[in-house]
């Protein structure tokens, strides 16, 4: 247990939510070491979303414990959150660009604006993300004047602004149309590819099976089972799994 | 603050209330009736009635209530038409209400997706049965808040009968406050207009509880 | 019917007399519609942060001004507050009570606008370690402002509308003008004929200008 803490980057032990009375977590015992790539998987209502939103400081926690680097955090005030989430970037379902801004100045806003980045550094790492998620020349473009999947690539690189030592992926492809799946998988898999730590909640069980080191799989607020994609995909240990592998696929 | 001299002026108070609820319900009725006729005619395809519609309602809208009333009210008689106090403030508030509401309507109906008027004719109904059956009530449930929000500002603008005359609830403080100050000396202006603000403050409430109330009615019979 | 009949030597011999009311309404619009729309930022803001105390007199102060008329509220500051023995000049209370009513409008409509926005808009700002002030100012804001100006515009519409009520307790714009001078000469349709003319021209250019600004805000920004 203490030797597992040590390399834990994030650790929750018997989380627990409530939604008014209404509980959606059960004590969710979660941890992610460096480099590994957790693919959460369930159905909807199952939890997953909102327990990935806990990691972010986005839902308050009514029981159990968050720990980032073996410290305590699910109690830390807001502005205690905000030097975390920096080194634990999020991304939304619905991309959640700043529609007013353009491409660069959503990405070099925070930093800049926060005294983390000069201007000439932010606007010279955006240029590089942004030519590595091939949207070198739409800089100067609105979120409104790209595509889903453009603005998820935006979005991603938005949040790995600040080098984050953790990415967040909140069904970071259930808002886009078939065809621009695809594109952003490619990028979330090539980001992540050098040991970027991430925790990526997802309903494509392609990408899951090639990409995740472990998938972990909920059910009605619990982690019922996790393990290597091999082994979720090809003999799940729960009914459950069974189940849900089986309707999609 | 002197409270006794609005328990002094009950009745007097009441019977202004009464006149402000004439108003308001007259009005109301009235500019429900304008609405409709002519939230309807605005939409019709014959752009020979559509245009001089929309322009008389866009005129209505555009011109301030007081001043409506100030030209009804004094502006009349040029026209043969002489009106009481009472009738001319009805008369406006019906007519303001009216071309507002009309534009409400307008909206509602215009909202309303062009293929239901297509599907219904293709079931063989005339364009008349079509739109009072049809369009109609899908047009109308959606603009209550708005048209709740109308109800409102009638019920506020029945206090403009007092700048012609009509003793409702604005005119009978001022003639309560113009007597106190008379007999008894001072000028009682916060309290009576302060009551009159707290009147108006509660009737808004009920108003509000009642389209509401009204509003969960609606919505329930048309979820089955 | 001969009253119907319209003289012309009549109107425009009024007409600089209608050309210093409408200086005065459109003054009036100007001061009043400004200054609201400045401070209904400032209370909206107060409402986003909700600030305690601070937050319930302003939902208060908006409720008891957007549920009573503004007529009666212009009564009660003109002829109720010397009472207490705070009175101002027509013009200075005109003013003052067009402002308050307008501002309570400008922020609901702002509040509204706010509260409308997706929630994971402010979500995004908070991941991206955004300090509440600087995500205030520089997202919710100006979204919410892009969202807000066709119920905005209608508020300063409404409120230069509103500015003839002022004609009631002796403010010289357009409506006292009018009323004045059908008062003196017993012209009624000439006066109402330009009273009018004047109201149209103003509203239509607001309604103009409305329709120019969401073209421009919408710019590289809609959907």
């Amino acid at each position: 247990m203490t030797q597992n803490l040590d390399t834990a980057v994030i650790r929750t032990i018997g989380l627990e939510k409530y939604y008014g009375i209404h509980q959606v977590l059960f004590g969710v015992d979660f941890s992610i070491t460096e480099g590994e790539r957790v693919v959460i998987m369930g159905s909807s209502g199952s939890g997953k979303s909102t327990f990935i939103r806990c990691l972010n400081g986005l839902e308050s926690t009514q029981g159990g414990h968050i720990q980032f680097h073996g410290r305590d955090i699910e109690a830390l005030a807001e502005r205690d959150w905000r030097p975390l989430r920096r080194r634990i970037g999020m991304v939304f379902q619905d991309f959640a660009l700043f529609p007013h801004m353009t491409v660069l100045n959503n990405l070099t806003f925070a930093p800049v604006r926060e005294g983390l980045m000069k201007k000439a550094a932010a606007e010279e790492r955006a240029l590089a993300l942004l030519e590595r998620v091939k949207l070198r020349g739409k800089e100067r473009s609105f979120p409104s004047q790209l595509s889903g999947g453009q603005q998820q690539r935006v979005a991603i690189v938005r949040s790995m602004m600040m080098s984050p030592e953790v990415m967040l992926f909140d069904e970071p492809t259930s808002a886009l149309d078939p065809e621009t799946v695809g594109e952003v998988l490619a990028i979330i898999q090539d980001l992540t590819s050098e040991g970027l730590t991430s925790i990526i909640v997802t309903h494509e069980t392609n990408f899951a099976r090639k990409c995740a080191n472990r998938i972990v799989y909920m059910d009605a607020g619990k982690i019922v089972e996790e393990g290597s994609p091999e082994k979720f995909f090809t003999s799940p240990d729960t009914e459950r799994a069974r189940s849900f592998i089986a309707s999609h696929n | 603050m002197n409270f006794d001299l609005i328990l002094e002026n009950r009745d007097f108070f009441l019977r202004a209330a009464g006149y402000a609820v004439v108003i308001f319900v007259a009005s109301t009725m009235a500019a429900m009736a304008l609405s409709l006729a002519f939230g309807s005619l605005a939409t019709v395809r014959l752009k020979l009635i559509r245009m001089p519609v929309r322009i008389v309602i866009e005129v209505f809208r555009d011109i301030p209530q007081v001043v409506l009333l100030f030209f009804i009210f004094f502006g009349a008689p040029a026209f043969g038409l002489q009106l009481g106090p009472l009738q001319a403030t009805i008369l406006c508030l019906s007519l303001w209400g009216g071309a507002n509401g009309a534009e409400i309507v307008r909206g509602g109906i215009n909202a309303v997706p062009r293929h239901q008027f297509e599907s219904a004719r293709s079931l063989g109904l005339g364009s008349f049965s079509i739109f009072v059956a049809i369009i109609l009530p899908q047009a109308l449930r959606p603009v209550i808040p708005a048209y709740a929000g109308l109800c409102n500002i009638l019920m506020h603008s029945t206090s403009l009968g007092a700048l012609v005359g009509v003793v409702e609830l604005l005119k009978s403080g001022q003639i309560v406050i113009d007597r106190a100050s008379y007999y008894q000396g001072g000028s009682p202006g916060l309290t009576v207009y302060g009551f009159i603000l707290v009147v108006y403050f509660i009737a808004g409430l009920l108003m509000n509880a009642g389209i509401r109330g009204l509003e969960r009615h609606l919505g329930r019979s048309s979820k089955r | 019917m001969t009253g119907i009949a319209i003289d012309w030597n009549y109107f425009w011999s009024v007409a600089p007399l209608f050309l210093r009311g409408l200086e005065l309404t459109l003054v009036l619009c100007l001061v009043c519609n400004g200054i609201s729309i400045a401070v209904a930022y400032v209370l909206a803001t107060i409402l986003y942060f909700r600030t305690p105390v601070l937050c319930q007199l302003i939902r208060a102060y908006v409720s008891l001004i957007r549920n009573t008329p503004m007529l009666v509220q212009l009564f009660f500051f003109y002829f109720g507050l010397p009472e207490i023995g705070v009175a101002a000049s027509p013009l200075i209370s005109g003013i003052i009570v067009l402002t308050v009513w307008a501002t309570a409008y400008q922020t609901e409509n702002i509040r509204g606008a706010i509260e409308g926005l997706p929630p994971r808009l402010t979500e995004a700002g908070r991941s991206l370690g955004l300090r509440p002030g600087g995500l205030f100012v520089f997202v919710i804001a100006p979204v919410a402002t892009r969202t807000v100006v066709p119920a905005m515009m209608n508020t300063i519409i409404s409120a230069t509308k509103n500015s003839a009520l002022l004609s009631s307790i002796g403010v010289m714009e357009l409506t006292y003008v009018a009323m004045d001078n059908i008062a003196e000469s017993y012209r009624s349709m000439e006066n109402f004929l330009a009273l009018l003319i004047c109201y149209l021209t103003i509203v239509m250019g607001l309604s103009a200008i409305v329709t120019l600004l969401e073209r421009h805000l919408g710019r590289g920004y809609r959907r």
